[in-house]
């Protein structure tokens, strides 16, 4: 299966979202397909065997939409010296543009400058530089420039766009409704009206004026009527068409009055002009895409803070020399030096050089990290206090931050199940519009045979009933919650993730590194009769030391405090959940749980009272026995997260019910659980009942979220309704969770319930918004009120404000969830 | 695009100021005049209808246009006001039912009883002064042209009721009117004479009790296009 995001152009509306997921939907192989409207791209996983990705663009194209490519080229200015003459112009251009991917290159002779445009992709600045150089002249350094993604410049080219057709449509509306409604409006009297355009001196001149500052608005939102138009003679109607039918209503009825005072010389009619309705509608939508536009760029202010975060050059070790280059061209392989203070540009591993580097950007820990040969270092965090020289080992979109943004993108990109109504709702609500439109035109010209009247009706009706705050609701707020979490270092996989952290009532704890820091320490050594302490730790070490099994590691640890001699291990066999099996020196050893011990028939009574009394105090007792006889006791504790008392305290005051699962025995964990304040242990429990255990809960119609760090979690993860992977933990539990937290810290996941039951709140609150605005617009739209109460029938230009305005209240309640804070304090 | 904005800004600016000084003689003059011009043809028409055509008085100078019945007449110049104290459009009508309504003759303002000798009472009010220019003979019609050409804002339309209309007194949308049908064949009331009530209620007439003219709201319309109803003594005469 692929899956692949493609950034769509042209659409207007939810209802251009719902029709291309429909469109490509239909196509043979497509397994999914989801277009977030909010950020105009469609995310679809399909089968490569059936269909290939030029037909899921065809289709796109086909369904009247355009596929925008992020076509990424790269510019450089190179200051050229050696250049005498034009000629060495020519030779240079010449030379340059020989190599394969520079689509341009420009030489001036006279600021001695090389520019010089590529793809970075097939060309290298190496190369170029290379090329220079063999042609006879010496390139200096680069004078740097972004690369230019294709899909962001027409962004912003649209928002620029829009901003200019608004204020035509500003320049041009307010004028015209000023001449056109002051007449019209006995309490606006006072204000000053210029003669030449009275209604009842000069109609044509009124009539003139209002083509006049009408024609440039309307020329100006033509797209709403080619879009709209196209959209409805495929019989696919969109908000572009609801406006472009209320709109040219308003115009063709209004010039069919303007020929019948021009020609007929019937006065009258001047009486019943609507240019100004169209106008100032067309205005109003323009202005409110506008501010749409803008506003939508802010939700999405999280992935450009991610990708600021990254140097844009590297320094290299080339030949010995340091060169300094695009990120971009940044190899596996190539040694990169960084100095104090610098960002470090890629992933990679430390070959020379000592320093602490400040991670904080990636995992939230606030204090420096020493960092030596061999540890890893991560793009985007900075070398605090020496020079290191490190491999690069991942570049690109491989790194842990492309990662992180990809994740987050992804993210973004998803749609929560809530939006589902939306989508449904607008998908059907165009067509539905339209028909309300006509059938309130007809029954108002039917029992009031008033053409004027009818007509409002229909113009406002269509004006009113624009869906696009519907279409923008949900996935605006995802957008900004998902962002919101990267910031704090909460990382949700999807909509679908975010929306189900709220519904968590209950919250399964793994303790080994999640609750505890899962560095356990040996704590005390108790032995069996005739057995000696020194040779229980060596031969305990010996057979540990193959373990991954953190208690394993730690017992290692002290052997290595203690500087004990390990010794070979002929046979090793980990028994999962319960211990390991080693026979060393021809002794044979099991080491484990109680369990263990019961299973291989050991009595334990000779220190089940020493066992009791170490659990109790909340560490964890390994049984040691050699040739099926108890040997003795290794107590193993770990310390506890400073913040799980805290984070565990915070989610029982949101009233969510706290467990903690644990393989440990039931005493230790009990003690491990009365520290941080949990009720309800679930211990003794084999790794790969960690789901039953989950399962269970769920069986109770909990909402279960797991949080876990190790591999043994994984299963649990998935079989939650949310799970929750620490940061720290393994590729296996990131992999398996949903919500992924970047710290291991806890305190984060009450902060992760927290942002998601703001953000539904915030995406409830929107759909009631645009829902409501929607039904209740719509009938008084209708004249529902004028034909109940005799109340007042809405007017169409006020109609066009609202529904601009809708949009952008609904996408500036999305944005209050930026200013979200999480309660960090018990 | 500041400049765009600033040339757009600029037409507009120019724009304001040219209607904010534009003359009533060049409005009236411009070709897209239409109300000017149909108050002009309509006007024929409607002089060309009358069984009796408007005569000239010599001594005044002023076209008379009187009704069917003799009651009531609309005056215009037809020549320059030489004499300052004369006025150039007026309303003249018989005193008599009035008087038998109530009326005070001595509560009347005097410029309502200079011609009260003949039995009537009137009012009016002088054009602009403008030189009015003749191509031809002097006519009814081209002397009514020279008012549209002068004194364009004494001209009004209807739409409502779909009658010109000029004021003889008080402002355009209300006051003491001449209104004539835009289109004879449709409408009932092809010339209308409405006075306005105030002065002469004031002066003791009761609305109720004068004979030949009917006290009813009429619906006016003012120069920026809206509607309103007024109280008006109002005689209406179908021509045809």
């Amino acid at each position: 299966m692929e899956k692949q995001t493609i950034a769509i152009g042209g659409m207007t509306c939810a209802a251009c979202a719902s029709r291309i997921e429909k469109a490509v939907g239909k196509l043979q192989g497509i397994v999914s397909a989801g277009v977030n409207f909010a950020t105009e791209k469609l995310s679809v996983e399909y089968d490569a065997n059936q269909i290939a990705l030029p037909d899921i663009e065809k289709i796109i194209v086909d369904t009247g939409y355009n596929v925008l490519k992020a076509n990424a080229k790269t510019s450089v200015t190179i200051p050229i010296v050696g250049m005498t003459c034009a000629a060495c112009v020519s030779r240079v251009e010449k030379a340059v543009s020989q190599i394969e991917g520079v689509l341009s290159v420009s030489v001036n002779f006279a600021t001695e400058k090389a520019n010089v445009s590529y793809d970075p992709q097939k060309a290298k600045l190496f190369s170029i530089r290379a090329a220079i150089e063999d042609a006879g002249y010496k390139a200096l350094e680069v004078q740097k420039s972004g690369a230019v993604d294709e899909h962001k410049l027409q962004k912003e080219r649209e928002i620029r766009s829009l901003w200019r057709k608004t204020t035509v449509g500003m320049v041009f509306g307010l004028p015209l409704m000023y001449l056109s409604m002051v007449p019209m409006i006995p309490w606006l009297s006072w204000l000053p009206y210029p003669r030449i355009f009275s209604p009842m001196l000069f109609p044509l001149h009124f009539i003139l004026m209002q083509i006049f500052l009408c024609t440039p608005i309307v020329i100006a939102g033509r797209n709403f009527y080619t879009v709209g138009f196209k959209a409805l003679f495929r019989r696919s109607p969109n908000m572009d068409s609801l406006i472009a039918i209320g709109t040219s209503s308003a115009v063709i009825y209004s010039l069919w009055r303007s020929y019948d005072t021009i020609f007929n010389l019937n006065f009258r009619s001047v009486d019943y002009l609507y240019f100004e309705v169209a106008g100032v509608i067309v205005a109003m939508v323009l202005l409110g895409k506008a501010l749409e536009a803008v506003t939508k760029g802010k939700t999405s202010e999280a992935i450009k803070k991610l990708m600021g975060l990254a140097p844009k050059t590297a320094t290299v070790i080339h030949e010995g020399k340091e060169v300094e280059i695009p990120i971009d061209e940044v190899e596996i392989g190539q040694v990169i030096l960084v100095r104090p203070g610098g960002k470090i540009p890629v992933d990679g591993v430390i070959t020379e050089g000592h320093s602490a580097v400040d991670e904080s950007m990636l995992t939230g820990e606030s204090l420096p990290i020493d960092k030596n040969p061999g540890d890893k270092v991560f793009a985007a965090t900075i070398n605090k206090n020496g020079v290191i020289r490190f491999e690069a080992t991942k570049v690109g979109s491989d790194t842990a931050l492309a990662q992180i943004i990809k994740l987050v993108e992804d993210a973004q990109g998803s749609k929560a199940p809530i939006a589902a109504l939306g989508d449904i709702v607008s998908g059907v609500f165009v067509p539905i519009v339209c028909i309300i439109a006509v059938v309130s035109g007809i029954a108002w010209y039917w029992y009031a045979g008033n053409v004027v009247l009818a007509l409002t009706c229909f113009i406002t009706v269509l004006i009113i009933a624009c869906p696009c705050a519907l279409g923008i609701a949900t996935p605006t707020a995802i957008m900004v919650g998902t962002g919101k979490g990267a910031e704090y270092g909460i990382l949700f996989k999807g909509g679908e993730a975010l929306e189900t952290t709220h519904k968590v009532d209950t919250i399964v704890f793994d303790k080994t590194g999640t609750i505890t820091e899962g560095k356990p320490e040996v704590t005390d050594i108790v032995t069996a009769a005739g057995i000696d302490k020194n040779r229980l730790l060596q031969l305990s070490a010996s057979a540990e030391k193959g373990s991954e099994h953190p208690l394993g590691e730690a017992i290692v640890r002290k052997a290595e405090e203690e500087k004990e001699e390990f010794l070979p291990v002929k046979k090793f066999e980990a028994i999962t959940g319960l211990g390991i099996d080693a026979t060393i020196e021809g002794v044979h050893i099991y080491a484990g749980n109680k369990k263990l011990m019961n299973e291989k028939s050991i009595a334990i009574n000779e220190l089940e009272n020493e066992s009791n009394r170490l659990a109790e105090e909340g560490k964890t007792p390994m049984y040691i026995a050699f040739d099926n006889k108890l040997a003795g006791i290794i107590a193993v504790a770990d310390v506890v997260k400073k913040s799980s008392a805290d984070a565990i305290k915070i989610l029982r005051d949101m009233g969510i019910t706290v467990a903690m699962i644990t393989g440990d025995n039931r005493k230790t964990a009990n003690a491990i659980a009365e520290q941080v304040g949990i009720d309800r242990v679930l211990a003794e429990v084999l790794p790969q009942d960690k789901s039953n255990e989950v399962k269970k809960l769920q069986a109770e119609k909990r909402k279960v979220a797991m949080v876990g760090d190790g591999i043994n979690d994984a299963p649990a993860l998935v079989q939650a309704d949310v799970g929750i992977a620490i940061g720290s933990g393994t590729d296996v539990a990131i992999e398996s969770a949903d919500v992924i937290l970047m710290r291991s810290d806890l305190l984060d996941v009450p902060t992760a319930i927290q942002l998601s039951r703001s953000t539904i709140r915030n995406i409830k609150q929107n759909l009631f918004w645009a829902f409501a605005y929607n039904t209740l617009g719509i009938p008084v739209a209708a004249g529902l009120l004028l034909a109940l109460f005799n109340g007042p029938l809405l007017n169409p230009v006020l109609a066009a404000a609202a529904m601009s305005f809708s949009s952008v209240s609904v996408l500036t309640n999305a944005l209050r969830l930026k200013k979200f804070r999480p309660k960090r304090t018990a | 695009m500041k400049k765009t904005i600033g040339k757009i800004v600029a037409g507009i600016l120019m724009l304001g100021a040219l209607t904010a000084y534009s003359t009533e003689e060049a409005v009236a003059a411009l070709a897209t005049d239409i109300v000017g011009r149909v108050a002009i043809s309509s006007f024929s028409e409607m002089i060309d209808a009358l069984e009796f055509p408007p005569i000239l008085d010599e001594e005044e100078k002023l076209w008379v246009l009187s009704t069917p019945d003799g009651e009531a007449s609309f005056w215009w110049r037809s020549e320059a006001n030489l004499h300052r104290h004369m006025l150039d459009v007026q309303i003249c009508f018989e005193a008599e039912p009035f008087v038998n309504a109530g009326l005070d003759l001595d509560k009347l303002p005097e410029e309502m009883k200079g011609m009260l000798e003949a039995g009537r009472l009137m009012m009016g009010k002088q054009l602009s002064q403008g030189s009015l220019v003749y191509a031809g003979e002097i006519t009814p019609l081209s002397s009514f042209e020279q008012i549209v050409r002068l004194d364009r804002d004494s001209i009004g339309y209807h739409a409502a009721a779909d009658h010109y209309k000029i004021t003889v007194a008080g402002g355009l949308s209300d006051g003491w009117i001449f209104m004539w049908a835009k289109d004879m064949s449709t409408n009932a009331g092809d010339i209308v004479f409405a006075l306005e009530p105030t002065i002469l209620i004031g002066a003791g007439v009761d609305p109720d009790k004068v004979e030949g003219w009917t006290f009813r709201k009429v619906p006016m319309m003012d120069e920026r296009g809206r509607n309103f109803e007024v109280d008006k003594f109002v005689k209406a005469f179908d021509l045809r």
